[in-house]
């Protein structure tokens, strides 16, 4: 998912402690996904509550994002809006890909239950409930969740670029094309499977010496979400192609493709993303008595482990007060 | 010309509530008395002190000849006193009083206990800090609470927190302090203080001003602490069997994110 430029980045290893302090733009669709697709029990089954309703995103809200909180990260959850039309094949195209892991998801766990897991988790897919229950809890602790009008990562490059966070948490590259300057992956992986790695765009376009403008033709090339790409070209040749020729019109001109469909929309979904501009971001406070009413009373959580990973978030007890000087009042 | 002489606890227990708040200041020699007012150097606290004439057992001030006749305020004269080093010299004293003398020219303060003579060098007021403006504060209320009652909780504090706030909640004068692991608070209703204007409202106090300041009022048998909302607090007591009067002032710290 998302644009295939992993060639040209240089991910550098960080750690939560690192980040600690810095407000984070996570890409909660991204997130919850990633949740939905690997909290699962060994057969690929997803975490349920007693009534049957999936509770993978839920556990990893609660046990990964206060992780998070625990190391002194701020995060803000940045929810996608209604997606671009251009993005309708590729929407599409996930669904029936999902339909067909899920059918062979069920196939395997009677044939060859060891590929069960894989297939279970190509078939998780976000609903509206599962959205609706991620905000309800999120809300409940205390976190702000944004409202995007279309791409979720676009919202949060723009939150970045006006100040109100430092970061972007996403597994994939979009949000360098959305404008994003920094972006952190891995930030909701348990610490043993991947460490968190940041990219920074200018470094990036440093290396390569290219605008984001020639970054965006680049992904266009090889395709994104919105556009296909043209066939046989990959990051290598098409960082060739616009080192050469900066654009794809001149790309175009100098007859090097053919045709590329929709190009110039698709730059401008990139480049000019349509974004929330009077969102808010409202830091609420931790309230753990709907915390755990939602979790333990209607998912069936273990109220142990989930008043466990609450002290840790609790805020400090002590109060944090600044010393005023007397001058103020002679 | 200054002249004077004083018993030696009540100068101990004047000097001891002047360095709860400042090591130096400049103490303003008056034909009424003594007067300071002075801002620690960390701009947190502030104190105001006097001390009036008939505290002292013989007390003679006469502004130099050379003084400007024009001067239209009551003739008074500045010195600068390291406090500090003279609490220290009181403590070994050992006598029942204490004679002071000032010479302006070599600008040092003789001080006398029984046989033992000690020359106190003058600062010079050029190099200490401008006395601060008198504060103009309004406190919603005022709490009059026995001294030991004040003192007590604020040693328990010491052991507990950093800092301690300081409220009243309708009838009930409180302070409270809370750590990483402990909390401590005092509830006084108001018929167990001596006096208390009814409110709801608190600040919050850096423990250790307070503390250095629980230490200055240990020998007044009561205190008055006017309180706001996130506001200065002022801290009122007696000195010299009421012939003096001092004012702690601090800042408060705000509460924040």
């Amino acid at each position: 998912m998302g644009v295939n430029i992993a060639e040209l980045v240089e991910p550098k290893e960080t750690s939560l402690e690192a980040i600690s302090g810095k407000i984070v733009a996570i890409d909660a669709y991204n997130t919850l996904y990633q949740f939905l697709s690997i909290i699962r029990q060994p057969d690929g089954t997803p975490l349920q509550d007693s009534t049957g309703r999936v509770t993978s995103h839920l556990s990893g809200l609660i046990y990964r994002t206060t992780n998070l909180m625990e190391n002194g990260i701020r995060p803000v959850f940045v929810f996608d809006g209604k997606p671009s039309e251009l993005k309708a094949e590729v929407i599409k195209a996930r669904s029936e890909r999902r339909a067909e892991a899920r059918r062979k998801w069920e196939e395997a766990k009677v044939l060859y239950p060891e590929e069960a897991f894989k297939y279970a988790q190509a078939s998780a897919r976000i609903d509206a409930t599962i959205v609706e229950d991620s905000k309800t809890l999120l809300t409940y602790l205390g976190i702000p969740c944004v409202q995007a009008k279309a791409e979720g990562e676009a919202q949060a490059a723009y939150m970045v670029q006006k100040g109100d966070a430092e970061l972007v948490s996403s597994q994939d590259y979009d949000c360098l094309l959305f404008g994003a300057p920094i972006m952190v992956r891995n930030l909701s992986a348990t610490r043993r499977k991947a460490k968190p790695d940041v990219v920074s765009f200018n470094e990036l376009a440093e290396k390569y010496r290219i605008t984001r403008g020639e970054l965006v033709d680049i992904a266009i090339l090889i395709g994104t979400d919105f556009n296909p790409g043209i066939k046989g070209i990959g990051v290598k040749r098409a960082l060739k192609l616009i080192k050469k020729h900066h654009s794809i019109e001149r790309l175009l001109a100098e007859s090097e493709i053919e045709a590329i469909e929709n190009y110039e929309l698709v730059r401008d979904i990139f480049l000019h993303p349509d974004v929330n501009e009077s969102y808010e971001i409202v830091w609420g406070t931790l309230d753990e008595k709907k915390v755990k009413e939602f979790l333990c009373e209607v998912h069936d959580f273990s109220e142990e482990r989930v008043s466990k990973v609450l002290e840790k978030i609790e805020p400090q007890k002590t109060l944090c007060s600044q010393q005023k000087s007397i001058e103020q009042w002679l | 010309m200054f002249e004077a002489k004083i018993d030696a606890i009540v100068l101990r227990e004047c000097i001891e509530s002047i360095t709860a708040v400042v090591d130096e200041g400049k103490l303003r020699i008056a034909e009424d008395g003594l007067k300071l007012r002075a801002v620690d150097p960390a701009n947190v606290a502030m104190i105001s002190f006097e001390l009036k004439r008939d505290a002292f057992d013989d007390f003679h001030f006469e502004k130099g000849s050379d003084a400007e006749a024009a001067n239209e305020s009551p003739a008074a004269t500045e010195v600068g006193i390291d406090f500090n080093k003279l609490q220290g010299i009181l403590g070994i004293g050992g006598s029942d009083e204490v004679n002071l003398k000032l010479d302006e020219q070599a600008q040092k303060l003789f001080t006398r206990m029984g046989s033992l003579a000690y020359t106190v060098s003058l600062l010079d007021p050029a190099s200490l800090r401008k006395e601060p403006k008198v504060p103009e504060l309004e406190f919603p209320v005022q709490v009059i609470i026995k001294t030991d009652e004040f003192r007590r909780t604020i040693r328990a504090a010491e052991k507990i927190g950093d800092h301690i706030m300081l409220g009243v909640d309708g009838d009930e004068f409180y302070m409270e302090v809370e750590g990483d692991m402990d909390k401590l608070r005092l509830g006084l209703r108001k018929e167990q203080l001596i006096h208390l204007t009814p409110g709801t409202l608190h600040s919050l106090y850096s423990l250790d001003y307070v503390a250095a300041m629980s230490k200055g009022m240990s020998h007044a048998d009561n205190i008055t602490l006017n309180l706001g909302k996130d506001y200065p607090l002022q801290v009122d007591f007696e000195v010299a069997d009421g012939k003096g009067k001092v004012s702690y002032l601090l800042a408060p710290r705000i509460e924040s994110e």
